[in-house]
């Protein structure tokens, strides 16, 4: 059963199609959340809300992208995990700086120890980077560097236009650009860049 | 697509437009100048390199896997379905909750500012003093009538001197009561008339007809007499007790009765001509004071006792609503 066919079985009710929606998007769904949230367990929660308002809110879908409109109720969740927590007091922004040694786990498994350790390096600092990243601008970059998403993909996810996409991107991109040259140092060695010192 | 970059006087490429050329979000143009000018432009150059650098990392970044699969229960859905539910009616609640709070503010403050008297000037106090100094003595038992109807205490023993007292001090608050005094003494004089005409023993039987009479034609509904007030006693008492109003008529005789075996005396209706201190003021007074419409005092106090009672029902409306919000708060 093709993607449309089970949009339409979910919209009659049939939890059973919604499901396959849901495995086949979950791992999607999970990433940006996690990179948006930089915690396991709020990404988690964001995840699980999301498919659970997707559910819900699957009779207003009417057409287009039902990834970027899945992927639009993820973002949205991840914020008001974000805002829960905030006030709870329990994690900010700034906490999230480092996420836990668990959360790491990578998919791939053709990478040896060693590069495996070197990437979840690279990839605690870059997260730390995009962790100070403003909402937006975080939301753009993750969406396009990482998960690779199209423009006109970014724009119906953010609600945007593409004009407001390019502007948040190239924002993100230099700001985080910005940080990981000041820490180039934290960087391992054959992923710093070249011929630039430490400012 | 051109900008400036810090104090430098040469025009660079813009951050945003490097950052969609990189991505291929250019036209065919705008790529053309891009390259041109990267071609003669370092730094512009290395500003490309560097986002380029941090795509190129981000990249790099792995895919994390998914710690269980979030595949929904038809439970699930049910007991979201509620909360969401629960959430609506607790919006609903909050709504309505604020809308009693603003009716009950405005009712509030409509009270407050329509308040008769309590913002207004005082009754000049001259002209209320030198009406009452006139018709203190014939007052008094007017005004004894009205603290004996709201008390609901059937005057009839007590003494002149104190019912003067009473009187006193309450006609310079009460305005309209001692307003009231005024108009009776015609009807007054008639039952004088008709008590001298009776025999003293009995004027108390045929007061209540007479009052019933004479009230209605000639003295306003909210005038009340309890029986036994009067100044001299004897038959004076019963032409005062043609003032008393409809609803205390029925207490006039019982009370009338009560008066033959009271210690005030019982003048036989020669004796009211002994009694100048009564009869000479009730006379100038009624072109003095004409009779206030009966609006005036029974229609406010009608007023506020709605008014009450809609901001209690406000209020204990609202202490529920708030009460059941909070409550559906700490359920969710």
């Amino acid at each position: 059963m093709d993607e449309k066919a089970l949009v339409a079985a979910a919209q009659h009710g049939e939890l059973p199609a919604f499901n396959q929606l849901v495995l086949q998007y979950q791992s999607l769904a999970y990433n940006v959340a996690f990179r948006i949230t930089g915690d396991a367990d709020a990404a988690t929660d964001a995840t699980q809300d999301a498919f659970l308002k997707a559910y819900q809110a699957l009779r207003g879908y009417r057409g287009g992208s039902f990834k970027a409109w899945l992927l639009r109720i993820v973002t949205n969740s991840c914020y008001d995990v974000l805002r829960a927590r905030k006030r709870r007091r329990t994690t900010s922004l700034d906490d999230l700086a480092v996420a836990p040694e668990h959360a790491w786990q990578m998919v791939s498994h053709d990478e040896g120890p060693e590069e495996q350790a070197l990437r979840r390096e690279l990839a605690q600092v870059i997260q730390a980077g995009i962790a100070m990243l403003p909402p937006d601008q975080r939301t753009a970059v993750i969406l396009s560097d990482i998960q690779g998403l199209s423009y006109q993909d970014i724009a119906e996810v953010m609600g945007c236009s593409l004009g407001t996409v390019k502007s948040r991107l190239s924002r993100g991109r230099a700001r985080l650009r910005d940080i990981l040259l000041q820490q180039q140092e934290l960087l391992p060695s054959r992923y710093r860049l070249k011929g630039t010192a430490s400012k | 697509m051109f900008g400036r970059i810090g104090q430098r006087r040469e025009k660079h490429i813009a951050v945003e437009h490097l950052s969609a050329y990189l991505d291929g979000q250019v036209t065919a143009q705008e790529r053309l100048q891009v390259e041109q000018h990267l071609a003669a432009c370092a730094a512009c150059a290395h500003e490309l390199e560097t986002l380029r650098y941090t795509t190129q990392l981000l990249r790099t970044v792995p895919p994390v896997s998914v710690p269980r699969a979030f595949t929904l229960a038809e439970a699930e859905v049910g007991r979201a379905a509620v909360r969401r539910q629960i959430t609506w009616l607790a919006r609903t609640l909050q709504g309505t909750a604020a809308l009693v709070a603003a009716l009950l503010l405005a009712v509030l403050v409509g009270d407050i500012l329509w308040q008769p008297g309590r913002f207004a000037a005082p009754q000049p106090m001259v002209a209320e003093k030198a009406v009452q100094e006139t018709i203190v003595v014939e007052a008094a038992p007017e005004v004894k009538e009205e603290t004996a109807v709201a008390e609901k205490v059937v005057e009839v023993e007590k003494p002149v001197e104190v019912q003067k007292a009473v009187a006193a001090t309450v006609a310079v608050e009460r305005e309209a009561v001692v307003e009231r005094a005024a108009p009776p003494a015609p009807s007054a004089e008639a039952a004088i008339a008709e008590a001298e005409g009776a025999p003293a023993g009995e004027a108390p039987a045929e007061l209540p007809m007479r009052a019933m009479a004479v009230t209605a034609e000639e003295t306003p509904p909210s005038l009340e007499a309890p029986p036994g007030a009067g100044v001299g006693g004897g038959a004076v008492e019963p032409a005062l007790e043609a003032w008393t109003a409809p609803e205390t008529v029925e207490e006039a005789a019982p009370a009338a009765m009560a008066e033959s075996v009271s210690p005030a005396p019982t003048v036989a209706p020669a004796e009211t001509a002994t009694l100048p201190a009564y009869t000479p003021t009730a006379v100038p007074v009624p072109q003095a004071a004409p009779p206030p419409p009966a609006e005036t005092t029974a229609r406010p106090g009608a007023r506020w006792s709605l008014t009450r009672l809609l901001e209690i029902i406000l209020a204990t409306l609202l202490v529920i609503l708030l009460g059941l919000t909070l409550w559906l708060r700490r359920w969710r």
